[in-house]
């Protein structure tokens, strides 16, 4: 009888392992879709060798598929797409600003200053065509209000855009914390702390490039760029940003120290549009901005000539442009044509030798695109240097769109390997029911016979009363 | 192990593959749709800054163009009122040879003086003429006229404005290509002290009709001789006209056969290649049939679940 009761427990036991082991398959199809989600594997000792011995749980070892490899693969892959995308979106409506067709914007006002002067320089004593040339001078300074503005505006999202991505990294960071501390309670491995955590490493690579360490109690600390601390096991050091420092100083950590000049991710692509397209553009950190620089150094060059030259009446000519002249990364937002100044006040003769009546207005006319030593801005005329500001920009863009299409298809395949290595497989799960479901069948045949042996030994052992 | 063509990684490709498909897709609809493959710098940041310089020239020859169509009118008008001029002049050169001939009495030379105050007058009309309200020999001071008739002054005329005609037309390289003449240049030019010189029309003018009123048989022929370089000096003024004319032409060529050259660079750089576009259209719209089909096939792929009962 003793016999029989130990084979009764040990099946008892095997049932309770195939129960559980079930348990993971149902777990892993339940989860087949859920994020961050690797697949358990549950994997049934020889009854007997457990070191503790008796407790079901000590017979069944579950283990997580997750790999360590793949999931940094996934996460720098994440974080390289998310900054080329975000930073293809940021320089598309940036492009724009620059036309280069000339149907529109700083080009197309370049041009019609010109042709308003050419047109003046026929007829440089008429009234209605020099009021025409004062408003292509005006158009000119609209222009680059415009674009400057929109810049401006384009700067501002920037910096909101870049506050809001620092609050979701330090709410993740927080959220993460709170699953090491979850994780360090727990004896046993929690699937769903476990998918947890990596959906929310997942999710924070796309917001910024992190370094994951695992500690031997399964806690994970975290390390923006490399080397600003986000979380430290039950820990999260919060980030603070500033768009308007110098690279090197525009995120901090709580835990203390600045960050890398470049980042990636969303957080590091919008620093970079700031760092590599707006500041250049419009000025800060030490830099005029090819913007203001291209304003200033046209309206300095037409103001200059004008001044030169006398109207029809011999008085000598006035400037018609103003700007901030103080503060040169204000140029382009400043520019504007002087409401003071009328037709007969322009300065269109030229003293010679020889003198000519419409020689300034002749000079203007061809100023934007002259490549003469005199009319140059940095080295270049002022078309020049606008190609050159438009071409650095749609560079940056067609960069930006390459690498948006590149780093997704690494991503996606970085995705599809960890799916490989982690992920659950439905036909997998299928075949382990169904040997789980033998096994059970089985066992619970066994326990049948048993039942049966055990009636019959008890029968034999009860003496005949007929 | 997840297998290959399983559902979730079959569609995560699907959508990237589809996404990269859709986005070509788009830019070659956009080509052909607005006919150029350049629409933007980043379109061909290489190529902008070269697109840039030659529609930068193209608007300047356009502009040049402009003014060469302007300025031709007003050498074309010059060029006849000078015309017209020569014929007054030749007129009064005929009168005078009357007016010098024994057989004139004091009566015919009072009605000739008459005649030629007529000529002097249609001189002045002529110095005086305007295109679009601009007086073309008036110079620098093209708003004004720059002569009025005045029978007591001694050549018959009062200047009005200054004489200075500083105005240029110049090419695209800053070239000088036209340069109008005053009226003082063409019908009273003066020596440096402000004499009237031999070549004075105004002057020659006048002097004839004060013979012909005085019965000066010397006088009028004096004039006449006067009248005779005036009007040989007026006809040079109306072949530098005649060559500006000639000059404006063949400008007003060069620059049509500069923008014809330009607009074809352009083109060539910016056009789309409507063959190549609609062939890659065409290819985009039969890879992503394709690839609808294949993800079709994927998605009715079935685990060892649909298996089981």
């Amino acid at each position: 009888m003793g016999g029989l009761f130990s084979s009764l427990q040990t099946v008892s036991t095997a049932l309770d392992a195939i129960s559980q082991a079930l348990g993971v398959a149902q777990s892993n199809i339940a989860n087949v879709s859920t994020a961050g989600y690797a697949a358990q594997s549950a994997n049934i000792l020889p009854i007997g060798t457990s070191a503790t011995g008796g407790h079901a749980g000590d017979f069944v070892e579950v283990s997580s598929s997750g790999n360590a490899f793949s999931d940094a693969t996934v996460r720098a892959a994440s974080s390289q797409a998310s900054a080329s995308q975000t930073q293809a979106v940021q320089l598309a409506p940036i492009n724009q600003l620059f036309d280069i067709t000339g149907a529109s914007g700083i080009l197309a006002a370049f041009q019609q200053f010109s042709t308003a002067f050419s047109n003046l320089s026929v007829t440089p004593t008429d009234p209605t065509v020099g009021a025409e040339a004062l408003t292509a001078t005006g158009s000119v300074a609209s222009a680059f209000q415009s674009v400057a503005a929109n810049l401006d505006s384009r700067s501002k999202l920037l910096d909101s855009s870049i506050q809001n991505i620092t609050a979701n990294i330090n709410t993740l960071s927080a959220d993460i914390s709170q699953l090491n501390i979850r994780t360090v309670a727990s004896a046993q491995q929690n699937p769903a702390t476990d998918a947890s955590l990596r959906s929310d490493l997942d999710q924070l690579s796309s917001l910024v490039d992190i370094t994951v360490t695992t500690a031997p109690d399964g806690s994970v600390s975290v390390l923006a760029g490399g080397t600003l601390p986000l979380v430290i096991g039950s820990q999260a050091y919060a980030l603070s940003t500033d768009p308007a420092a110098a690279p090197g100083s525009q995120v901090s950590s709580a835990a203390g120290g600045y960050s890398p000049v470049s980042f990636s991710g969303q957080l590091g692509a919008l620093l970079q549009t700031q760092n590599d397209t707006l500041v250049p553009l419009l000025g800060g950190n030490g830099q005029t901005g090819s913007l203001n620089t291209l304003a200033a150094g046209f309206a300095s060059l037409v103001n200059t000539l004008l001044s030169s030259g006398t109207t029809a009446a011999g008085a000598a000519g006035v400037p018609i442009f103003t700007y901030d002249l103080i503060d040169p990364t204000d140029a382009a937002r400043s520019l504007a044509l002087d409401p003071a100044v009328t037709p007969d006040q322009l300065g269109l003769a030229s003293a010679g030798p020889p003198p000519q009546s419409n020689g300034v207005a002749n000079q203007l006319a061809a100023l934007a695109s002259s490549s003469a030593a005199a009319n140059q801005i940095g080295g270049l005329s002022a078309e020049g240097l606008f190609a050159s500001i438009a071409a650095s920009v749609g560079q940056q863009l067609s960069d930006a769109n390459t690498n948006s299409t590149t780093d997704q298809n690494a991503l996606t395949s970085a995705q599809t390997t960890r799916q490989q290595q982690s992920g659950v497989s439905l036909d997998q799960e299928a075949v382990n029911i169904t040997d789980y479901q033998r096994a059970y069948e089985a066992n619970a045949q066994v326990v049948s016979i048993l039942n049966q042996l055990t009636q019959d030994t008890v029968n034999m052992t009860i003496p005949s009363t007929g | 192990m997840t297998p290959l063509g399983s559902g979730t990684i079959g569609t995560a490709w699907f959508l990237n593959g589809l996404a990269n498909l859709q986005q070509e897709e788009v830019q070659t609809q956009k080509q052909l749709s607005s006919g150029y493959q350049i629409n933007d710098a980043a379109d061909s940041p290489a190529q902008t800054p070269a697109l840039i310089q030659l529609g930068s020239t193209l608007a300047a020859v356009q502009d040049y163009q402009a003014n060469l169509t302007s300025v031709q009118t007003e050498a074309s008008t010059a060029d006849q009122a000078l015309g017209t001029s020569i014929s007054l002049i030749q007129n009064a050169v005929s009168l005078a040879s009357q007016g010098a001939s024994s057989t004139a009495t004091a009566a015919t030379d009072q009605t000739l003086a008459i005649t030629i105050q007529g000529i002097q007058q249609q001189l002045v009309s002529l110095a005086n003429t305007s295109v679009a309200g601009r007086a073309i020999f008036g110079g620098d001071q093209a708003q004004s006229p720059p002569y009025q008739y005045d029978a007591a002054s001694a050549t018959g005329v009062d200047l009005l404005t200054a004489d200075t005609s500083s105005r240029v037309i110049v090419d695209t390289l800053g070239q000088t290509v036209y340069q109008p003449l005053t009226a003082q240049q063409i019908f009273a030019p003066v020596d440096a002290l402000g004499a009237p010189t031999a070549n004075n029309t105004f002057a020659a003018l006048q002097s004839l009709e004060t013979a012909l009123l005085a019965n000066d048989q010397a006088g009028v022929t004096n004039a006449l001789t006067s009248l005779q370089t005036a009007s040989a000096y007026v006809g040079q003024q109306q072949a530098y006209y005649g060559a500006s004319e000639q000059r404006l032409t063949s400008e007003q060529n060069n620059a049509a056969n500069q923008v014809t050259t330009l607009q074809a660079q352009i083109g060539g750089i910016r056009d789309t290649d409507i063959a190549k576009a609609a062939t890659d259209l065409t290819q985009e719209s039969t890879d992503q049939s394709a690839a609808m089909g294949a993800e079709a096939a994927i998605a009715q792929q079935k685990t060892l679940f649909s298996y089981l009962g």
